[in-house]
């Protein structure tokens, strides 16, 4: 190994290690290492547990091995020739190194890569090897021979025919998947075939190479025919009836095309029209306008002069005529909300029938039951909101590429960030309220524990609003500065996940005081503090979004200035 | 190379009559599948042999008898005065599916053929055209399904096959050693070869490439599957 190249490749690894830890910064990398080491963790902390014993069983080596021989093998011929960094086409190549020194240039953080495996796997089957040492030495070494074979393989594929590349990767393949199969068989007991597979029907796939008189001897074959000679399910009489059914349809279906095909009226006219305005609506889906526009002329709708649309009220009256000019939403929306309150009310019915004819009602207990089962509908109500806020999409999702302009706007931020979530909020708590009447009528909930229902669903409904305007304020804050088209899946995730983090302080809260709290008034107290501790968490929320608002505004004025 | 044989400079060769394309597609069976290339796909080239290849295997069962042990437990079942009845409805329903198979066989190999030609040789040639050669190719079959009746009778065995499960007499049926032994049918391989020179043809390939993928799933996958049961 020339010194030099091993001087360049410990620099480029050093450096590589501090990018990657600079890269922390961003949460989603920083989300992504805490999970990797976190999980590591979690394998250390139990790795004297059965199952890591089992994993290092004979039969799962020599699996293991073969998998990996086999998939270093295959990723050699795939990749064509080795992979290099580019700068080392220009430097490393045109440098006075013999090929081998490169080679060895290309394998030193493969060798890196495998003794940081080894010690892994040290680390973690240490209690069940006999000898661990040598098991990780012999783990690594393995893995070396690995890396040497895909190294093999890639510069060997380099050199064939695109041709015999092609074939030889569907040979590699097809032996891996024979192999494979083969060593579950004998190994474990596992047959992959299906049992149609297996049958002498299946035979009949690779005619000609078949014996014909094979196909009389399946299972299948020999009910159908003795069926057919016995006069049974199976006889003509019986088979008569679905072979019309099928006739009748299949000629309905082909008359129907027959048809179709006649139709003179030209395809591509209209055609035209609407895969363009198609185009047009998922343009604007994607970039946060959906259904913004609508065909013909929309009449202009005159401010209220009414007290409460004045100011940021204003912001409100305007995503109230959008969502009253959205039509097709709402009323999806709505459709949504009549079927699934339906079925709870329909559930709360069944259950005041079930518990009148059985009298179970009566007793202490039973009417503990029955609270429980009336908190629970509550509860499914209360989830509606996640599925709602995700419908009514009149508040930063929509305004997002007019942020700019609400800048310029003579209120305050927090009264812009309240105004742009009220109106999905509102149309949340009206949804839910069709689910809540008839709760509040099976339950009779004692009137402590109605207005914390109340006050309950307007928390719930304005965290998951809050919490989803941060997303999207975010998304549109990037797009107005053109860092990103639209939201991540990774960021997508991560909001998911918070929508259901939010709620998690009130709810371990109510879950720590039931069980100190009794009494007639323990359950509205619970609840109560759970409300209160949500509340303050909305606050926090609204404060977040506006401070989001407020710093856009700031890198909105110095472009190119912002963190 | 594929163009070239589909729009042909010279005018196409006189069509052979069928009869003596059944011939030569033992002897060879290269230049049937030459003339099939060029000419345009007929009913009559994969209906007949097709018919052939059934009414051959229906005869030869019906010479040897039924195998089936099912059969004769299903007669003692069937009231008394209609085992006759039964036998010879048995025996036509078998005739049936037997012909039955013949073309759901034939046409899923044709499937393969094509695809194989589609998919992994990049040849454009129509389903119609793999239909004929695999029709064709059943002469084989045919032939086979003859050899096999004989041998049966020399040896007195109905099992008896002409492929390498005649040398483990020791070795029971279900042995997936014999089975094995079994796909190396010399018939098999024959129609396999025949039907790597019709693939080498229709598409304008190499030998040695459509061999790959003829041989890789007529045999290879079928060896597989046995060794996998």
């Amino acid at each position: 190994m020339n010194r030099a190249l091993l001087y360049l490749w410990w620099v480029l690894m050093r450096r590589r290690a501090w990018h990657g830890f600079r890269a922390l910064r961003r949460p989603t990398t920083l989300i992504a290492a805490a999970y990797a080491i976190g999980m590591a963790g979690v394998l250390f902390y139990f790795r004297e547990n059965e199952i890591f014993g089992r994993m290092v069983q004979r039969e799962a080596l020599v699996g293991g091995a073969f998998v990996m021989l086999w998939g270093s093998l295959f990723k050699g011929v795939l990749q064509r020739g080795l992979v290099f960094e580019p700068p080392d086409l220009e430097f490393v190549f045109t440098s006075p190194f013999t090929q081998r020194q490169i080679l060895l240039y290309r394998l030193l953080p493969l060798y890196a890569y495998a003794v940081m495996q080894g010690v892994v796997f040290g680390a973690l089957f240490a209690p069940h090897l006999a000898r661990p040492l040598l098991a990780a030495t012999c783990m690594t070494l393995f893995q070396i021979l690995c890396f040497h074979l895909a190294t093999a393989a890639a510069v060997f594929s380099g050199a064939i025919s695109e041709r015999l590349h092609y074939r030889l990767r569907w040979m590699m393949l097809g032996a891996f998947f024979l192999l494979g199969a083969l060593y579950l068989r004998a190994a474990f007991g596992i047959i992959l075939l299906p049992a149609f597979a297996r049958s002498p029907l299946a035979r009949l796939l690779f005619y000609p190479a078949a014996n014909l008189p094979d196909v009389t001897t399946s299972a299948l074959a020999r009910r159908w025919i003795l069926s057919l000679a016995a006069g049974g399910e199976m006889s003509a009489p019986a088979l008569l009836r679905p072979a019309l059914w099928l006739a009748g349809f299949g000629l309905g279906a082909s008359l129907s095309l027959w048809w179709l095909l006649r139709i003179k009226t030209s395809v591509f006219e209209p055609s035209l029209g609407t895969t363009t305005r198609r185009a047009e609506e998922r343009l604007r889906a994607r970039e946060g306008r959906a259904g913004a526009q609508r065909k013909g002329r929309t009449r202009s709708t005159r401010l209220p002069e009414f007290p409460l649309f004045q100011g940021a009220g204003a912001l409100v009256w305007k995503n109230l005529v959008v969502a009253w000019r959205s039509r097709r939403e709402l009323l999806a929306a709505f459709g949504f909300v009549a079927i699934y309150s339906t079925f709870l009310t329909a559930l709360l019915w069944m259950f005041r029938q079930l518990s009148s004819k059985t009298g179970f009602a009566s007793g202490l207990d039973a009417r503990e039951a029955t609270l429980e089962f009336h908190l629970a509908i509550a509860l499914f109500i209360a989830i509606l909101a996640f599925f709602l806020q995700r419908i009514f999409p009149f508040d930063f999702r929509r305004d997002g590429p007019h942020l700019l302009g609400f800048r310029t706007l003579p209120i305050s931020p927090l009264a812009v960030v309240m105004a742009q979530i009220a109106v999905p909020t509102l149309l949340v708590l009206a949804c839910q309220a069709v689910g809540l009447v008839p709760l509040l009528i099976f339950g009779r909930f004692s009137w402590p524990l109605v207005l914390l229902l109340l006050l309950g669903y307007p928390a719930i409904a304005v965290a998951l609003n809050s919490v989803w305007n941060l997303h999207y304020l975010f998304t549109a804050a990037r797009q107005a500065t053109g860092r990103a088209q639209s939201a991540s899946p990774v960021g997508s995730v991560m909001v998911v996940w918070l929508s259901f983090l939010v709620f998690f302080p009130a709810w371990w809260t109510a879950d720590h005081l039931r069980h100190w709290l009794t009494g007639p008034y323990g359950l509205a107290i619970t609840v109560g503090t759970a409300l209160a501790i949500q509340f303050a968490v909305d606050v926090l929320l609204v404060w977040a979004l506006t401070s989001l608002f407020q710093h856009f505004e700031l890198s909105g004025e110095a472009p190119g200035g912002g963190r | 190379m594929p163009d070239a044989i589909l729009i042909p400079s010279t005018p196409p060769p006189a069509a052979t009559p069928l009869l003596l394309k059944l011939a030569n597609i033992f002897a060879c069976p290269g230049e049937v599948f030459e003339e099939l290339a060029t000419a345009p796909p007929r009913i009559r080239n994969w209906l007949v042999p097709t018919l052939l290849v059934a009414v051959t295997n229906v005869m030869v069962a019906g010479a040897l008898g039924p195998t089936d042990p099912g059969v004769a437990t299903l007669g003692q079942v069937v009231e008394a005065g209609k085992t006759e009845l039964f036998t010879a409805r048995w025996k036509l329903f078998s005739a049936m599916t037997l012909t039955l198979a013949a073309f759901a066989a034939t046409g899923w190999s044709a499937l393969v053929f094509w695809c194989i030609g589609r998919a992994f040789l990049h040849a454009r040639f129509s389903y119609w055209k793999a239909v004929e050669i695999v029709s064709l190719t059943g002469g084989i079959v045919a032939l086979g399904a003859v050899v096999k009746a004989l041998l049966a009778v020399v040896s007195n065995d109905l099992a008896a096959r002409p492929d390498l499960s005649l040398f483990a007499g020791h070795l029971t049926a279900e042995h997936p050693a014999r089975a094995a032994l079994g796909a190396l049918n010399i018939f098999h391989l024959w129609s396999t070869a025949v039907l790597v020179i019709g693939l080498s043809k229709v598409s304008g390939a190499g030998l040695k490439e459509s061999a790959f993928w003829v041989f890789g799933y007529w045999l290879v996958l079928r060896l597989a599957l046995i060794l996998l049961s």
